[in-house]
């Protein structure tokens, strides 16, 4: 596998992370994908979930709460609001999303309610996973 | 002609003046270099979002599936302006260039007859506002106990600008801020919120994606989070054009205080050698006569 694309993680913060990537594995919401060089152009909503980015045995991982991607044939965009690599994420910021969401899910009625409860269950899942 | 011991009050006064002055430029200064950088930090992002929103945009093709945060109502009667400003004042034009434009909008649209609703960031532009437009200031938002501008605090007003714009209490929604271009010149802006604008990029514009979920379903999420991030650039920008403002208000206000005292000061040592020259006027007088 020598053909990389480049992939770009950014953030209301700033750019998490710009580096090349043979394949990146993402939190699509109806399911889990595999971007590689080539992909078919794309543009999904992303569930919480765990990013992994890998290129020449080397993998990075990194934590988001959703966002969006768009894949194109040379580069994987994600915009994410909140998105930290995976060693920098700590139970407290974990906690810290969780607490909000549960707030979201409080003020909100209808459809938005359920999605907004589905992404609360996709968070506690996430955080089980990050084994915090 | 003053005293001489008033002279000596005033110049003291000026120098106090002149110290309170200079302390505000300095904060303003490190202040104005953080903002600048989250402002800076925030761009890519929106920038991205941007190029997704116009691609999205382009593939939907102003269908009338389209969500009406993106096609707009065909015959808009309520204008929403959304009026960014400080919490503070000490900042020279900035809040009153936001305020004229905010008014001569909303001046224009009452002339043709449009429904004019204003809601307000930050406790200045509300109170220049009020004098005139009392009655179309519908609701307020308070950043006095925030310290950081952030998605959360952007995210908020921009909930409520949504849950607003989903009741039918608008059609359009405009921002009205100030650009940052450099610590002297900031841009009194507006940027149109809802309907979402679409930037007209000539290569995003025919591209085939696949949607997952589907297109109307992503735009949903989407929309909101793009008038969230152009209300966050907003914030952003205005936070550190009130920095930038204030920086050079006050530098000018130290510079002026400067001036002052030197000014003052040759007044109060004329005055001060008058009298030293009346009095051995005086005395030689009175020897003379002798």
């Amino acid at each position: 596998m020598s053909e990389t694309m480049k992939f770009t993680l950014v953030s209301p913060l700033g750019i998490v992370a710009s580096s090349d990537a043979s394949e990146v594995d993402l939190p699509v919401t109806e399911g889990d994908m595999t971007a590689m060089p080539h992909h078919a152009a794309l543009i999904g909503t992303l569930k919480p979930g765990i990013i992994r980015a890998g290129h020449q045995n080397e993998v990075n991982e990194f934590v988001i709460t959703g966002g969006f991607v768009e894949v194109n044939e040379g580069t994987t965009t994600v915009l994410a609001e909140d998105a930290y690599r995976r060693q920098d994420v700590t139970s407290e910021i974990c906690d810290s999303w969780i607490t909000k969401a549960t707030e979201e899910v409080g003020s909100n009625e209808g459809a938005r309610r359920d999605a907004l409860e589905t992404r609360l269950a996709g968070m506690k899942t996430l955080r089980a996973e990050l084994n915090l | 002609m003053p005293s001489l011991k008033d002279l000596k009050i005033r110049i003291d006064s000026v120098k106090s003046t002149r110290k309170i002055t200079k302390a505000m430029q300095m904060v303003a200064a490190a202040k104005l270099r953080r903002a600048q950088e989250a402002a800076e930090n925030a761009r890519p992002y929106a920038e991205q979002m941007a190029t997704l929103t116009a691609n999205l945009a382009a593939s939907m093709g102003g269908q009338a599936s389209a969500p009406l945060m993106l096609r707009g109502k065909t015959d808009p009667q309520t204008h929403l302006l959304v009026a960014a400003t400080a919490e503070r004042g000490l900042c020279g034009g900035f809040n009153s260039s936001i305020v004229r434009m905010v008014r001569e909008r909303a001046r224009e649209l009452l002339n043709q007859d449009k429904n004019v609703k204003i809601l307000t960031i930050g406790k200045k532009g509300r109170e220049q506002l009020k004098r005139e437009f009392e009655t179309s200031l519908v609701e307020h938002v308070d950043l006095s106990e925030t310290r950081h501008i952030d998605h959360l605090v952007a995210n908020r007003v921009a909930g409520r600008i949504e849950a607003m714009f989903v009741a039918g209490e608008f059609d359009i929604a405009t921002i009205f801020f100030s650009r940052f271009q450099s610590v002297i010149t900031q841009v009194p802006t507006e940027r149109q919120l809802i309907p979402v604008e679409v930037e007209d990029d000539d290569d995003t514009a025919q591209r085939f994606y696949n949607f997952e979920p589907s297109e109307t379903e992503i735009l949903e999420e989407l929309l909101p989070r793009a008038m969230a991030n152009q209300v966050l650039t907003a914030l952003l920008e205005n936070a550190a054009s009130e920095q930038g403002a204030r920086m050079s208000a006050m530098d000018n206000a130290t510079r002026n205080a400067g001036d002052m005292i030197d000014k003052l000061t040759i007044v109060y040592n004329r005055s001060r050698q008058a009298a030293i020259t009346k009095e051995l006027i005086e005395i030689i007088s009175g020897a003379e006569a002798l």
